[in-house]
């Protein structure tokens, strides 16, 4: 298997799209870290002047309840942020042994974990995390803890995958031939050969996370008010569409830059 | 069955056999078998070479893989120093690791991409129980990449840096860190570049020549083989045809296969002043071998009576065995 594992460390960072990528998440990380310093008003403080057009004061103007777009838009991405790497964490930290285990021992044990992962990913996450949100409550938490249960499958079936294609390589059944056993070939080759793709679909959970979250915050069920979400913003912007478009305008722009960025670095393969 | 009174054996097989199951339908059923290696006995002697010649397919690699215990035989005895290797229980299998080790066929896929050319020497070691990055385990590293003949500091380099020939010799020192006393070299070098083909040759042989290792040498080019091996072993279809003394089985050859392999080295015609045979038709189907000696569909020298009873080795000669019924030949 040549050039396994070369896209990792050569670095895709000649790439155009990659640092594209890596320049949109480190604005939006950026801006949210900040956001305590560059938010000019309180975000979750009501104003006079509700539904005000973008003026030198409210850039982007103002919400139904008066409240300061910019600065809810640059508080929103905190939630948003912690969401999406949450929950890609939570589901690598599930999906990768299970792929691995799955992949390299094979057998009866493969066949039964890929049933139920296939089954996971036959259900559309959207309404599975809906569901199971109604069911235990939106909180941050419950959010993170449902779209990593929604995500790890698919990063099972892809570890799996690859560990069963490592499995079979020359120098996998040369590290054998040297004395190495189940754990010791997982952990010195099949894993640090899978890392690549375990970063690559981590960030791909990240942009399905918060797009997810934002899809549910919009149907509802997401953080609840008044903690300025992206989603929740779209939701209510929408009822104003026509006095004040910039209410869900800003707040959909703010999903799609960080959902395109982490899809960018997520999908650039050499 | 071939006994040598010179020199004890390292490595002793007895009616080795390996048949792979081909798996059918919904209840994974055998509907055939592969018959990879058929019955095949011989020995190696302590600080020997014996050279394994044949076509692909004919079970090369898989005997090699069986001395090695990367796959279990189906029947047969394979003793390692005295010892059955099918016994061996865990302590004594990562034993034998140490003492028995291989080289691949392909540099390039035997190398993992992810590790330095010292993590990757270091690996055998490190299985066997040195601590990484102990100076001991530093300093071997140093002395196998000498005996290699590459720089110091290719320690820290990638496989994807090195050429062909840069990656064997660490796949070489690799398989050499453990200090084995048997190692099975499955076509060293017919993946790399006839220039660098020498060069490694003669690697291997100033390395085994150093320590006197013991050495399955697989390869399908006899002229190599020839120039390594103390031995030559020939596989046809999985059995053993005929083996004995390098240079006797190349320019004498007892079997109708052997004749027909060696005729086909560019320059040994010619050198041995025979004629080039030409072999008609196919190899056999290893699911469904022929009747009685398996190389009589292709033999023009076969009889009736070949179709009748598989050959026993016989020696012909002093340590030279053929599998064939035609004394009258040859």
């Amino acid at each position: 298997m040549r050039g396994v594992g070369k896209s990792w460390r050569r670095g895709p960072l000649g790439s155009p799209r990659f640092l594209v990528g890596l320049g949109m998440i480190g604005a939006v990380c950026l801006l949210s870290a900040l956001a305590d310093s560059l938010a000019r008003f309180d975000p979750t403080r009501s104003g006079v002047f509700p539904l005000s057009p973008p003026d030198a004061t409210h850039w982007l103007g103002t919400d139904e309840l008066g409240r300061d777009i910019v600065s809810r838009v640059l508080y929103g991405g905190r939630p948003s942020l912690l969401i999406g790497i949450g929950a890609a964490a939570l589901s690598t930290l599930i999906g990768v042994p299970i792929g691995l285990v799955a992949g390299y021992v094979g057998g009866r044990l493969d066949r039964l974990t890929m049933q139920l992962v296939n089954l996971l990913i036959s259900v559309p996450g959207l309404i599975l995390a809906l569901i199971i949100t109604a069911m235990i409550g939106p909180s941050l938490t419950n959010l993170v803890l449902v779209l990593g249960f929604v995500t790890w499958p698919r990063v099972a079936r892809l570890v799996r995958g690859q560990a069963l294609a490592i499995r079979e390589t020359v120098f996998v059944e040369a590290a054998r031939a040297a004395g190495g056993g189940a754990a010791w070939i997982v952990r010195m080759h099949i894993l640090p050969n899978t890392l690549a793709i375990i970063a690559t679909q981590f960030s791909l959970t990240v942009a399905y996370s918060i797009f997810t979250s934002a899809s549910l915050s919009f149907l509802g069920v997401g953080i609840p008010p008044p903690t300025p979400d992206w989603g929740g913003m779209v939701r209510s912007g929408l009822n104003y569409l026509a006095l004040n478009p910039t209410m869900a305008l800003a707040p959909s722009v703010a999903v799609a830059i960080t959902v395109l960025g982490f899809f960018f670095l997520g999908s650039t393969r050499k | 069955m071939i006994a040598d009174a010179s020199g004890a054996s390292l490595v002793d097989v007895k009616g080795l056999t390996k048949r792979f199951d081909i798996r059918k339908g919904a209840f994974a059923r055998v509907a055939a078998q592969v018959h990879a290696v058929e019955n095949v006995s011989f020995q190696i002697k302590e600080g020997e070479v014996l050279g394994l010649a044949g076509e692909s397919g004919s079970g090369k690699t898989t005997i090699g893989r069986m001395l090695l215990r990367l796959i279990e035989a189906s029947s047969g005895s394979i003793r390692f120093m005295g010892e059955e290797i099918a016994g061996f229980d865990r302590a004594r299998l990562l034993a034998f690791r140490g003492q028995a080790q291989i080289v691949f066929q392909d540099p390039f896929a035997s190398l993992d991409p992810t590790m330095t050319v010292g993590e990757a020497i270091a690996e055998p070691l490190r299985i066997q129980g040195m601590k990484a990055g102990s100076p001991e385990l530093r300093q071997r590293i140093a002395e196998l990449l000498e005996a290699v003949a590459l720089q110091p500091d290719f320690t820290l380099r990638r496989p994807e840096e090195l050429s062909g020939g840069q990656r064997q010799r660490v796949v070489i020192a690799r398989a050499l860190s453990v200090n084995p006393k048997f190692i099975v070299a499955d076509e060293p070098v017919s993946s790399l570049d006839v220039s660098i083909q020498a060069q490694i040759i003669g690697l291997l042989e100033r390395l085994q020549r150093r320590s006197g290792l013991t050495m399955l040498f697989i390869s399908h080019d006899l002229a190599v083989m020839e120039y390594m091996s103390d031995r030559i072993a020939v596989l046809y279809l999985g059995r053993l045809m005929e083996i004995g003394p390098a240079h006797d089985v190349i320019a004498a050859p007892k079997h109708p296969y052997t004749e027909a392999l060696i005729s086909a080295i560019p320059d040994a015609a010619q050198r041995t002043g025979r004629k080039r045979v030409i072999l008609t038709g196919e190899i056999p189907s290893a699911i469904a071998p022929p009747a009685g000696c398996v190389f009589h569909t292709r033999c023009r020298y076969a009889l009736a009576a070949c179709t009748q009873g598989v050959p026993e080795l016989r020696e012909t000669r002093p340590g030279h065995y053929k599998a064939c019924i035609r004394d009258d030949l040859l």
